[in-house]
């Protein structure tokens, strides 16, 4: 019997025995979270939110096998959502050109989500614990205190945190930016 | 709205903009302190990042003051009509915009607090004056949802009270040599 007290990976592993209930449980747990990323993270229209939010969590359903630990069931949802915003943005920007207001529209929108690509990627490569805290302060736009509390953090050392991952993040995206050399060796 | 024009409204007769968006303003003007004190320090390490969380919170705060005028607006709208469920319901609206006016001036001030932690000595005064501003926005906040009707017996009024209580300690810590 699932309760709210229950954990995340009790939760999974009710879904994973076919627990129609755990489903919703979890749907119950994560919608929140996954609407803010899905609203906040990358402004997804009003009108499409639901669709992607649904189809977030229909990917899940049939990829749960792909989970590898019941307790990182948040991050694993954030990833798929994540990409689903990204192929949601792409899909709308590739519409016919007739959509399109002027065509230097559909280049810049392109830009911008190659540039969220970039960033995602580059996000892939810190560390758990970077990812997270700027997930939830610039994407689910959650005040410090909630971070502090969320991810047991001593008070006043978030914005700090969030500052020291971010130059993380832009050295990652740095990196990817040089130019790659005949030697093969980025100058 | 400029400046000019929002002090004219301020100091005159109608009900808003009142004290919401005065404290929302003054948030604005603290993480403009906030980021004078990031430039002058030319870091483009930790503290330079910092620029992103003022951005981030100035995006948030957009629309914070506003929320507080509205609701307000809506609450007494409802109050003169007399129905009990349309005043439970705006009231409360009310008070939620307080809180979350609240916690951004709360996370401004500890904004603030962690830039003058890492500015430049010559920038941390403006930072240091950023927190101050930010508590007292955090303070007229938790003291308008503390005037609110649902106050005595809803327990976001005592929570803007702790977000305020907090913003001062910010402040407090930013002020310390």
């Amino acid at each position: 019997m699932l309760t709210a007290a229950s954990t995340d990976g009790q939760i999974v592993a009710a879904c994973r025995a076919g627990d129609q209930d755990a489903w919703r449980a979890l749907i119950a747990r994560f919608d929140r979270y996954i609407l803010g990323i899905i609203r906040h993270g990358y402004r997804v229209p009003e009108q499409d939110a639901e669709d992607v939010f649904q189809e977030i969590f229909v990917k899940a359903y049939r990829r749960l096998d792909d989970l590898r630990s019941d307790d990182a069931i948040g991050p694993w949802l954030a990833g798929i959502a994540r990409h689903t915003c990204l192929s949601r943005m792409r899909t709308r920007i590739a519409e016919p050109a007739e959509h399109v207001d002027h065509p230097s529209d559909a280049d810049a929108g392109m830009d911008l989500v190659e540039r969220a690509m970039d960033v995602d990627a580059a996000l892939q490569q810190l560390p758990e614990a970077c990812r997270e805290i700027l997930e939830r302060f610039f994407r689910l736009e959650q005040p410090y205190s909630q971070i502090a509390q969320e991810l047991s953090l001593p008070p006043g050392t978030v914005a700090s945190r969030i500052s020291r991952c971010l130059s993380r993040l832009r050295a990652e995206l740095e990196g990817r930016d040089q130019p790659v050399g005949a030697s093969g060796q980025t100058s | 709205m400029d400046i000019e024009q929002l002090i004219e409204r301020l100091a005159g007769s109608d009900p808003t903009p009142a004290a919401g968006t005065a404290a929302a303003t003054v948030l604005d003007m603290a993480l403009a302190l906030s980021t004078k004190a990031v430039i002058r320090t030319s870091d483009a390490g930790p503290t330079g990042a910092l620029a992103a969380q003022i951005a981030a919170l100035r995006r948030r705060l957009a629309t914070d003051g506003e929320r507080v005028e509205l609701t307000y607006a809506a609450a007494l709208a409802a109050l003169a009509t007399g129905e009990r469920v349309s005043i439970g319901e705006h009231v409360g609206e009310a008070l939620d915009a307080l809180l979350v006016l609240a916690g951004s001036a709360t996370d401004v001030a500890e904004l603030a607090r962690t830039v003058a932690d890492s500015c430049a000595p010559v920038a941390r005064p403006d930072a240091a004056s950023a927190a101050i501003l930010a508590a007292a926005a955090a303070a007229v906040a938790a003291h308008l949802a503390g005037l609110n009707l649902l106050a005595p017996i809803d327990e976001r009024a005592a929570r803007a009270r702790s977000l305020a209580t907090a913003a001062q300690a910010s402040a407090a810590a930013a002020l310390a040599p």
